[in-house]
């Protein structure tokens, strides 16, 4: 087992300190910031007008700062953020009192992982196929498609987004306006549900998939041109080997290997949401509950998202260095 | 030298160059230039040039691969295929695929990287299998695979390889037999043996050799390198500035060089036990997208004539099997033609 000894273990450990490094980053980041969020916080009771008698300051300031989990010395409250990671359980979210940070991500960690893992493939898959072809082919065809992804690339996501919606959601009634189900639908596995669910997420589907293909068909399409022009590609055309074969077996295969890489890479990404596409379609993933988050101070829900966010990007990055080699046989772990 | 020998495959007033624009300027690289080349069946044809001297041109051109910068500005390319000649420049695509590695095959210049990267030897092997012959020998294509590397004396394992794990000598081989796999009437090699040493050099060279004799087929081979054609060769010719300037047997050659260029080759080569000082051909080779007038030598020729300036050589036979592009031979200028 030379590959455990000398390409896995080094490669864990290697892990397991970027995880470190990311998660106490996590740690530090919010305490650097000039704000006090406790002081904050009774500040906006203040505003209100409410009247805290002193003794009762002290106990909210004291209760306060245990959920924040600022409480103790620096040190202790960097014991208590892990011990509080390992046992998963960031506290409670301060804007949704008392719901736990986990519950919560729990709850909108499908609907993102839903939407975003079936767009990101669909969007990887059609730019791979399509980029691969037009650039190879590059027929009269390929040409018009290159000028649409031209013109469609420049707009911005979110102009896209609400182009979209005002279309096909007032427009021409075809899609719901927002939201992950109809309202007031409780989840259940029958086919009026699911129907439902894909209802609602087909327009927020449909513009990650417009924007993703977009701008993965130019890089692949890039690739391919390099690629086209390798010696074993001459040479097989040369030799007449068939356009079919070289197209799929020879450009898209090799092309493929550095988009591979970027799939993995918005692979861990998928976990910290799209934030844009879940405001402007109100879908009820991890992106809504970070930007509400954020909008509400909710230190804990924060935290608790990017610390998700930081293990899902570094362990995704983990799968595809060891997967690598399925795709590409000339990496090899010494 | 067996007699009677009909050309295989045969150019005539063949003009490949590449056209290059850079910046609205165009430059006209002339790689092969009025070329009028007869290559016989069952020899091996040895084309030795300096750098630069449209040597692997001649070859993409003989192969009818020509491609953007590369454009074809007349002549013809013929190939004699059951007893007709064909005019490969003038087929279209799809009959052309089915020539290109059935009828002729090419092994190119930089041959190791000619294999897909990802894919196993085995793989390529069937990919090339299957846009030329038929259904039912996809199925055994790898018996086909497996039949030829027996036949080429080459482990089977190879098969199972990725092109990474081969040294560089067998993954020459491994094109070798690609190239050769559906026993080809002609095997075009372009520097088959750049960048390998002596001993893997000879493996690969007599490789070659012993599918010419099996099959009878005919090689050209490209190779700065005397020794091999000395060592392999029935026919050579020269190649000087796109053009050729001599065409004789190896003994012709090497014995009873005619062309100045040639000569000063052939006395460049080192010999056994002799220590004298090699002569070098003084100046430089041309720039091939800006020859001199008449005959491309005449600035480095040492027997030039007012006539060498303006007026271009033919190539004439001389004696049998013997042509040269000179208007000086034997000491003395030729006045007729």
């Amino acid at each position: 087992m030379a590959f455990v000894k000398t390409y896995l273990i080094p490669r864990l450990i290697h892990y397991f300190l970027v995880l470190f490094l990311g998660l106490t980053a996590v740690f530090v980041l919010p305490r650097l910031m000039p704000l006090d969020p406790v002081e904050e916080q009774i500040a906006q009771y203040q505003t209100f007008g409410a009247y805290i008698p002193p003794e009762q300051l002290e106990q909210i300031i004291n209760t306060l700062r245990e959920l924040y989990g600022l409480k103790g010395t620096l040190l202790q409250q960097y014991t208590g953020f892990w011990r509080r990671l390992f046992t998963g359980d960031f506290g409670p979210s301060l804007a949704q009192y008392p719901t736990p940070v986990s519950e919560l991500i729990a709850s909108h960690l499908p609907w993102t992982i839903g939407l975003l893992s079936l767009t990101t493939v669909f969007s990887w898959i059609i730019a791979v196929l399509v980029g691969g072809i037009a650039g190879y082919y590059r027929g009269r065809w390929a040409e018009i498609l290159d000028d649409i992804v031209m013109l469609i690339r420049p707009i911005p996501y979110y102009i896209m987004a609400i182009i979209c919606l005002i279309f096909f959601g007032y427009i021409i009634p075809l899609f719901p306006l927002g939201g992950g189900m109809g309202i007031g639908r409780e989840f259940s596995f029958n086919l009026e549900t699911i129907r439902n669910i894909l209802l609602h997420g087909t327009l927020p589907a449909l513009t990650l998939i417009i924007v993703g293909v977009a701008w993965q068909f130019q890089s692949m399409k890039l690739i391919v041109q390099s690629v086209r022009a390798e010696d074993y590609v001459r040479y097989a055309e040369a030799t007449g080997v068939k356009k079919r074969i070289i197209a799929f077996r020879y450009i898209i295969r090799n092309a493929m290997l550095p988009m591979v890489t970027q799939l993995g890479l918005q692979f861990g990404f998928i976990f910290s949401g799209a934030l844009i596409t879940e405001m402007v379609f109100t879908y009820p993933g991890v992106g809504l509950l970070l930007y509400n988050a954020v909008v509400k101070a909710d230190y804990n829900l924060i935290m608790g998202i990017l610390v998700f966010s930081v293990v899902a990007v570094a362990t995704s990055i983990l799968f595809l260095d060891l997967l690598y080699p399925l795709v590409d046989p000339r990496i090899r772990y010494k | 030298m067996k007699k009677n020998r009909m050309p295989v495959l045969k150019t005539e007033q063949l003009k490949a160059f590449y056209v290059l624009y850079t910046f609205g300027k165009q430059t006209v690289i002339k790689a092969v230039n009025n070329v009028d080349l007869e290559v016989l069946e069952d020899e091996v044809f040895g084309l030795a040039g300096e750098s630069g001297c449209g040597k692997s041109t001649l070859i993409k051109a003989l192969f009818a691969d020509i491609n953007p910068p590369l454009r074809l500005f007349g002549g013809r390319v013929l190939y004699r295929i059951k007893d007709q000649e064909i005019n490969v420049t003038s087929l279209r695509a799809q009959e052309k695929q089915k020539l290109m590695w059935k009828f002729i095959s090419y092994i190119p210049q930089g041959s190791m990287s000619i294999l897909n990267p990802v894919r196993k030897i085995k793989r390529t092997f069937k990919d090339f299998l299957e846009s030329h012959v038929g259904k039912q020998a996809r199925k055994e294509a790898l018996e086909i695979a497996k039949k030829h590397f027996g036949e080429l004396g080459l482990s089977l394992k190879v098969l199972e390889y990725y092109p990474h794990q081969l040294s560089g000598g067998m993954r020459q081989r491994v094109t070798v037999a690609l190239a050769t796999l559906l026993r080809p009437k002609i095997i075009l090699a372009d520097e088959p043996t750049t960048a390998l040493d002596v001993v893997a050099q000879r493996g690969v060279i007599q490789l070659l050799k012993s599918l010419q004799k099996r099959w009878n087929s005919t090689v050209v081979l490209v190779t700065h390198d005397m020794g091999v054609h000395a060592h392999i060769a029935d026919r050579i010719g020269i190649m000087y500035a796109g053009k050729i300037v001599e065409v004789a047997t190896k003994e012709q050659i090497f014995k009873n060089p005619l062309h100045p260029y040639t000569k000063f080759l052939i006395n460049s080569l080192p010999r056994f036990k002799d220590k004298t000082i090699r002569e070098t051909i003084p100046g430089n080779p041309p720039l091939l997208f800006n020859l001199p007038s008449g005959c491309p030598f005449h600035p480095r020729c040492p027997h030039a004539t007012e006539l060498c300036v303006r007026q271009d050589p033919k190539c004439i036979e001389v004696e049998e099997s013997h042509k040269i592009a000179c208007w000086w031979v034997d000491g003395k200028n030729r006045e007729d033609s």
